[in-house]
């Protein structure tokens, strides 16, 4: 087998598996695809040290769409299982992508303890503000008044959640928003996220065609951070508490040792196995 | 009383949601609801009822919507959700907790294969990895089936000498997603039929009591004594509000098991769900034909499991053949394992299993032609046949 730095450059495409998306026309999805892939080959990550790891939705389907490691999960739970990967294989470039629903509402506990641990991968959340898969019911991003769904035909009355702020407070050192109607720039918001060393965070505004259609007009509200990145914590969350989730761009970064388990000394088993000697 | 055409999953949250309103002169309704293929929409109708007392509760997971029913059935509500496949996988501890709590809580199963690899078709692998959690165990073959039995699951679950929640479990999509004629009960039968819902042990101001502490273990045995002891009265209190359902709605609902032809029958073949349904036209084919004296066994009742009926209607067969859509890897299909042991003692018959539809792979007439000629050409019994392999 020819050492990865022997073979000539792989393109975008490359990273693309042959299997047809089935997401509809128009989702939002498929721009998220072609960033992970402009990034991937962008930073010449060889096809085999890169592990995609999903949950379950049209948007976690990505896992398939892609020709690197693989594992298309069970719901909520792609986060605790990419954990177990990097331990085990601290060289690969950890990618773990889903939904809103998957990563947010059945997700939600791992992904602050993600946030907190800081182990070196970085967690994409397709939001489309809706479950797609299961046919449109509202998400922890969904407004409390959208009363479009059957299951909450009178809105959900809850307030959602702000995903970058949530990360913020739980500990990413990571945090960023993307869009899918700018994957160039989503694409790039994706080197610096893989870049960075500890869990990255990038909200992708991914809007649903089929089940949120006024979604449409996202391009018409999204817009750049008036401001670069922080790393002051504090001065990150007020500009997310005085921004309405439209603003794009990296948010916030700082430097904080990233966690791997494991290293040190290696235990004596025979020592501890001598206190049951009799 | 109005003939409609509905679907399995219309039919459930229909009696859900007119069992929830009957509860409005006591505790009220609550049902804790999260979406899952194929049977979201048995919740989203429930969504559209506003109960007089009581909330439809959505929530951020499976585990969580059990959650809801647990809290709300102590609190004297009747309660109610529905799931499937790996839903119920990730609701399993509350589905044990339910029980063990005795609470009269009511669960639609829409039967549906787990992942991965991620499959939406019906397999019955999912409510039965619970058959010993002591949830009471409803199959349902047809539409009309499982809007009766909806209802009958909470006279059941309810009833003080049984206090035991019920799941009623039908086939996906083939039960869930196909329109049927189905006559379906009005408000006012169902306020007949369902005595409000009194949980004995529910919050009461005057007797707080703490549910669920820590015990040594001989109380702990004492607790699954009694859980035993509940499930051996369930098929005689069936019975007995089955003759209730008939009193109110001038109709049958299908028992607990269901012969046919098992007369005079020396082949006999058991069934469950959709499939008992093309066995019976099988059956009557191969009478119409010539002289194959086949029968068949439809089975409704999984927990408890009725042995001594079982047992009767199988006492002329000289051989059984068990059609099971599930297979626990290793001792194949369960229904198969649960007919061996029910019929063990002096004498019993050439027992075969099957493994028809696993994973959702269909059961047609041709399918079920073909265990029949198997089984009438079999002289003993061997490991169980895969069909779709
Ligand atoms: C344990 C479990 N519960 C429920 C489901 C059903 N389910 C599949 S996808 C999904 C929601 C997906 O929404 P989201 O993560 O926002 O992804 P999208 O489809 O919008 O991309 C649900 C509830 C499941 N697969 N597993
Ligand atoms: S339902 Fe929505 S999220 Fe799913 S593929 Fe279609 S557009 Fe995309």
């Amino acid at each position: 087998m020819a050492l990865a730095a022997d073979r000539p450059p792989l393109k975008a495409r490359d990273y693309k598996s042959d299997i047809k998306p089935v997401w509809c026309p128009g989702c939002g999805d498929f721009a998220v695809l072609s960033a992970i892939t402009k990034a991937l080959a962008f930073l010449e990550r060889p096809r085999e040290e890169v592990a995609m790891i999903t949950g379950i939705g049209c948007s976690s389907r990505i896992a398939a769409y892609t020709r690197v490691y693989g594992f298309h999960g069970v719901h909520g739970r792609a986060l605790a299982l990419a954990g177990g990967l990097k331990a085990a294989r601290p060289d690969l470039t950890v990618l773990v992508a889903g939904g809103d629903g998957d990563g947010l509402s059945i997700g939600g506990n791992h992904f602050i303890h993600a946030c907190r641990r800081n182990m070196d991968m970085t967690y994409i959340v397709m939001d489309n503000e809706v479950y797609g898969m299961t046919k449109g019911q509202a998400s922890p991003t969904t407004d409390a008044d959208w009363d479009r769904s059957k299951l909450t035909p009178r809105g959900t009355g809850i307030r959602p959640f702000n995903p970058a702020a949530l990360a913020l407070t739980a500990g990413a050192t990571f945090i960023a928003r993307g869009f899918t109607g700018d994957p160039n720039g989503l694409a790039k918001i994706l080197v610096s996220a893989i870049e960075h060393r500890g869990f990255s965070f990038v909200q992708a505004l991914s809007p649903c065609k089929t089940f949120r259609p006024e979604q449409m007009e996202w391009k018409k509200h999204v817009r750049g951070f008036a401001q670069p990145p922080t790393h002051i914590g504090a001065l990150a969350a007020e500009r997310l508490h005085a921004d309405d989730g439209m603003s794009t761009g990296v948010i916030y970064q700082t430097d904080y040792p990233a966690f791997q388990p494991g290293g040190g000394e290696p235990g004596d088993p025979g020592q501890f196995e001598a206190e049951f000697r009799i | 009383m109005s003939m409609q055409l509905v679907t399995g999953n219309h039919a459930a949250g229909h009696a859900f949601g007119l069992a929830g309103e009957a509860n409005r002169t006591a505790r009220g309704a609550v049902c804790g609801i999260y979406p899952i293929t194929p049977q979201t929409e048995i919740v989203e109708y429930v969504a559209k009822f506003s109960f007089s007392k009581g909330a439809v509760v959505p929530v951020e997971s499976e585990h969580s919507a059990m959650g809801v029913c647990l809290g709300a059935a102590m609190n004297g509500a009747r309660s109610f959700t529905a799931s499937s496949s790996n839903g119920l996988a990730y609701m399993a501890e509350n589905v044990m907790v339910a029980s063990f709590y005795r609470l009269p809580i009511v669960m639609a199963v829409v039967n549906r294969t787990l992942g991965p690899p991620w499959n939406i078709w019906a397999d019955q692998g999912d409510s039965l990895m619970f058959r010993d959690f002591a949830w009471i165990q409803l199959y349902c073959e047809t539409s009309q089936d499982v809007a009766d039995t909806s209802l009958l699951a909470f006279r059941l679950a309810e009833d003080p000498r049984i206090m035991l929640p019920v799941m009623v479990c039908m086939d996906g999509f083939i039960i869930s997603h196909t329109s049927m004629e189905v006559e379906l009960a009005e408000q006012e039968q169902v306020d007949r039929f369902l005595p409000p819902c009194n949980v004995p042990h529910k919050l009461d101001f005057d007797q707080p009591k703490t549910m669920g502490g820590m015990t040594f273990p001989q109380e702990t045995v004492a607790h699954r004594h009694e859980l035993q002891e509940a499930m051996g009265r369930v098929p005689a209190v069936f019975e007995e509000h089955r003759e209730r359902f008939r009193d109110v709605f001038d109709r049958d609902l299908a028992g607990a098991v269901e012969a046919y032809y098992c007369e005079d029958a020396d082949t006999i073949f058991v069934t469950s769900g959709s499939i008992s349904t093309t066995m019976r036209d099988v059956i009557d084919k191969r009478r119409e034909r010539g002289d194959d004296k086949v029968g068949m066994v439809a089975i409704k009742m999984f927990r408890p499991f009725p042995v001594d009926r079982i047992r009767e209607l199988c006492a002329g067969a000289k051989k059984v053949g068990v059609l099971d859509r599930n297979c626990s890897a290793d001792r194949g299909g369960i229904f198969w394992q649960e007919i061996r042991a029910a019929m063990q003692g002096g004498g019993h018959p050439l027992i075969q299993g099957y493994l028809t539809g696993v994973g959702g792979c269909d059961v047609i007439p041709k399918t079920v032609h073909e265990v029949v000629d198997d089984l009438l050409g079999r002289s003993e019994a061997g490991e169980p046949v895969w069909k779709g392999v």
